[in-house]
């Protein structure tokens, strides 16, 4: 749940909640059906979403393995359940903690992060026709976030090229 | 043609298999840390690591840190059981079969979420037979008496040398060259054959630099 709401609940015995803090609970709540209502949308449309994306991906990457589209489209819809998740919580660092870093580290690993930038840039410009304008509000800053992942240049990572089979 | 459903016929999308916050579960009341599997993790207090120092330093004197070792490795193999099992059964995919680097990106994520600190990898030597590993925050390191004028992670060498021993299937030993404890940026381990490191265990007692080791072992 939003970190800052977390907090609140434990200060119950010092005095009653301020009147910004409890505005604060109030829109949270009142933005919850909202909330609920867009995750449902997200949930229930993920295939449906993500083939036309998935087509899209093999024709702009004819050159490129399978599996490693496979793999980003994996990711892709990795990075959607956890936007979706924390945009339910309100919480960013629910993406921060639990996805990003990893996620970031991963492209740096397979050296995708031009399949997976192309990806996100794909599954914005779906969500953002496919859903009203005020759901989309809701969910950016949760895909700018991810956005962000992308900014930063990988480096070329050459333990990628070495098996565990293939130690000493 | 890419089918999305077939990517998702498995029951989840592999991600951050380590991440401490769904990593680490527990029962507060009943005083329970267990793993996302259900297994069961021992948090030690640093009190308690630096009894074991203490302890061992007076039943034992100069073998504490061959004590600690030896620990490290019967830790080490079952370590490398857990770890095996787990990272099999979520990625789907044999150990063996993942590529150094994935592999590499779980074990410092499991290494840092079990709270040993932050692990680097360094494949410099791979081809002369030798992995180099570099930790940051050990907390043995951290909790060594300030006497202790040996390197302090004997008991993550120990793990280190039993877990790529059960790795590779070979029996490898791992020696270690920097500490924190003894000032040092970071803990440095190099992994190779127990015969090749053996080779070079005086320069290791003269305290020479990593690089003179290093350079000895590849001459």
């Amino acid at each position: 749940m939003k970190p800052v709401i977390e907090t609140l609940f434990h200060e119950a015995e010092s005095r009653y909640l301020k009147p910004e803090a409890t505005a604060e609970v109030s829109q949270y709540m009142t933005s919850l059906k909202e909330r609920t209502g867009l995750y449902r949308t997200l949930r229930d449309q993920e295939i449906a979403w993500m083939q036309p994306i998935a087509d899209e991906l093999e024709q702009a990457f004819p050159a490129e393995q399978v599996t490693r589209l496979e793999n980003s489209l994996r990711h892709a819809m990795l990075s959607l359940r956890h936007c979706a998740m924390a945009m339910l919580m309100d919480d960013p660092t629910y993406l921060d903690l639990r996805f990003l870093g990893w996620f970031k580290e991963s492209m740096e690993i397979h050296g995708t992060l031009e399949i997976d930038s192309h990806l996100h840039t794909a599954i914005r410009r779906q969500l953002s026709t496919s859903l009203n304008t005020q759901q989309f509000r809701i969910l950016t800053p949760f895909l700018d976030r991810v956005k962000a992942q992308f900014e930063v240049q990988a480096e070329v990572n050459d333990e990628a090229l070495l098996t565990v089979a293939g130690l000493f | 043609m890419i089918s999305v459903a077939d990517l998702l016929v498995q029951p989840r999308i592999p991600g951050h298999y380590y991440s401490s916050q769904s990593y680490v579960q527990g029962d507060l009341e009943m005083g329970l840390l267990e793993n996302r599997r259900g297994d069961r993790l021992l948090a030690i207090p640093s009190p308690l690591i630096e009894a074991i120092y203490s302890g061992l330093l007076k039943e034992t004197g100069q073998a504490t840190g061959l004590v600690l070792f030896n620990c490290g490795r019967w830790w080490g193999k079952n370590f490398y059981t857990r770890f095996r099992d787990e990272v099999t059964d979520y990625y789907e995919k044999p150990l063996v079969d993942m590529s150094m680097a994935e592999f590499l990106h779980c074990l410092k994520d499991c290494w840092a979420t079990y709270g040993w600190g932050m692990m680097e990898f360094d494949q410099t030597h791979h081809q002369r037979g030798f992995i180099i590993l570099r930790t940051t925050h050990s907390a043995f390191a951290n909790s060594a008496p300030s006497d202790y004028e040996a390197t302090a992670c004997s008991l993550e060498a120990g793990v280190l040398s039993a877990f790529f021993s059960q790795l590779v299937g070979r029996d490898l030993h791992t020696v270690q060259t920097t500490c924190e404890s003894l000032g040092g940026s970071c803990n440095t381990f190099i992994v190779g054959t127990r015969k090749r490191l053996e080779a070079i265990e005086p320069m290791l007692e003269k305290r020479e630099s990593h690089d003179a080791i290093m350079t000895a072992l590849c001459a």
